[in-house]
């Protein structure tokens, strides 16, 4: 397949938006969404603001939250793919004249794009939060603007360097629910589910030992920029190699396991 | 003539229920080939293993010399049966996706047809009546320069105008093209004038196969057909 023609693909994947299953649902049009996101965005600098001047809230306390983020992008590789079956949209995709290699591939680095843009749009959204709260109060100093940005910078990298992986985890469990493998996806839901848990949990993620992202963002400890440890790099490595034979099998699974 | 479509003792299972159930026919090229049979008989299991959507548990299946394979797929313009279009697409760019993913799609057909079956470029597809949305995908299939063309169920939830518009859209197309043209539909009626050769199918099975004209010769009209083949109890 020439690289133009799977850009292409991944070019379609992105602009795909609209779920029919949830049609019925939502009665909202995009101009609304827009608006409920903006009233939300607002809300979140007044209650922040509120919260910072009456009480002893730390800064880096609003990391938490962006806790459910790698969460969302397990299921932005999950909805994905299960999209091509609740839009009904599945026969079409599948009688293109592409390997699905080439078909799975394209949904996933159209994923992985999107969750990198996020990532780096929170990023944005946080410099702008952390210089206006600098603004509005006088207790707040660049150092600590500093030390907010890096931790975010820390936390967006984790879920950056971990999006390989739970996109093709996603993807992998959303198209083994309609292949012969459809009998073992509670297990997988429970294995995924507590793989996510130790995201948050492991304190082996960080240099320094009793330590873990839940504890960085509550302030007790000091920040410094890329905190992980070479054995969660080790893991991450291993994550992408394993991921790649997961897309692999994914493919085969669409390929010669579907039931239709 | 030679086949296009040869199959032999093709067997496909989900769990317990047989699918296809030895399934074999052949299919001569350049023809309009009813696929017809009653709900669950195994139309639209033969037509997505056509397409390699499904693979048969056994048999040999082979669609222009080959095994279904997604590279055969280049040649085949598929209709596939219940199917709804990206919600988030107009007609024009519908068109847009075709012309890059679709393999001698002509978009000056397309916007002919399009124009014919009354079908505004701008209109959105989750805008549109399901007549619209079949309309719009049956030109995908038919704007298409391709040996085989498969049509599963074009007509189904369609109401007679939109159904009218569609065939008349066949007919005209038909007169133009040397292809092999599959379509399974209820609406045989309608439609049965077209078939130069049939498929009648039940539990998986080919259970009459040959010129149109020798079904009716035997037989009578389609309905007749129908009658003596699937209400007494498939006596042959």
């Amino acid at each position: 397949m020439e690289a133009s023609l799977f850009w292409k693909l991944v070019r379609h994947e992105m602009n795909l938006t609209g779920d029919r299953s949830k049609e019925k649902k939502r009665q909202f049009k995009r101009g609304w969404k827009i608006g409920y996101a903006l009233v939300m965005l607002l809300l979140f600098f007044i209650g922040t603001t509120l919260l910072i001047k009456t009480t002893d809230f730390r800064l880096s306390n609003t990391w938490y939250f962006t806790f459910g983020l790698p969460y969302m992008v397990f299921f932005i590789g999950f909805g994905h793919a299960k999209r091509e079956w609740s839009n009904d949209t599945l026969g079409w995709w599948l009688s293109l004249p592409y390997s699905r290699l080439a078909l799975i591939g394209a949904k996933y680095v159209a994923n992985l794009i999107q969750c990198l843009m996020i990532l780096a749009a929170i990023l944005v959204v946080g410099f702008i939060y952390v210089v206006y709260i600098a603004a509005i109060t006088s207790s707040f100093n660049w150092p600590m603007i500093g030390q907010f940005m890096i931790l975010g910078c820390n936390w967006m990298l984790l879920i950056a360097l971990a999006c390989p992986i739970l996109i093709g985890l996603g993807q992998f469990l959303a198209i083994s629910q309609y292949t012969n493998l459809r009998v073992i996806t509670p297990i997988l839901w429970f294995c995924f589910m507590g793989l996510g848990s130790m995201v948050y949990w492991s304190g082996g993620f960080f240099e320094s030992k009793g330590n873990n992202i839940y504890i960085q963002f509550s302030g007790d400890q000091s920040v410094t920029f890329f905190p992980f440890s070479t054995i969660f790099i080790g893991f991450i490595i291993l994550g992408w190699v394993l991921i790649y034979f997961v897309i692999r099998l994914t493919a085969y699974l669409i390929d010669r396991k579907l039931s239709l | 003539m030679s086949t296009v479509i040869q199959c032999r003792d093709v067997i496909k299972t989900y769990d317990d229920k047989k699918a296809l159930n030895g399934l074999t026919l052949d299919i001569p090229e350049q023809s309009i080939v009813g696929v017809l049979g009653p709900n669950g008989c195994g139309k639209s299991t033969f037509f997505r293993s056509l397409v390699g959507l499904v693979q048969p548990d056994s048999g040999v299946l082979e669609i222009l010399n080959q095994k279904p394979n997604w590279r055969n797929n280049a040649d085949i313009a598929y209709l596939p049966d219940r199917a709804r279009w990206y919600p988030n697409h107009t007609v024009r760019r519908a068109f847009d996706w075709a012309e890059s993913f679709l393999p001698h799609f002509i978009r000056e057909q397309a916007e002919k047809l399009a124009d014919f079956m009354e079908l505004d470029l701008d209109l959105k597809a989750r805008g549109m009546s399901k007549g619209q949305e079949a309309r719009l995908m049956l030109i995908l299939c038919m704007a298409r320069d391709v040996p085989v063309v498969i049509l599963d169920e074009p007509f189904s939830g369609i109401d007679v105008l939109s159904r009218e518009q569609i065939i008349e859209g066949i007919i005209d197309y038909l007169h133009e093209r040397e292809q092999t043209i599959l379509i399974s539909t209820h609406e045989i009626h309608e439609i049965e004038g077209l078939f130069d050769f049939t498929v009648l199918m039940d539990k998986g099975k080919a259970i009459w196969t040959g010129r149109t004209e020798a079904l009716r010769a035997e037989y009578g009209s389609m309905h007749q057909v129908f009658r003596s083949l699937y209400k007494r109890g498939l006596e042959l």
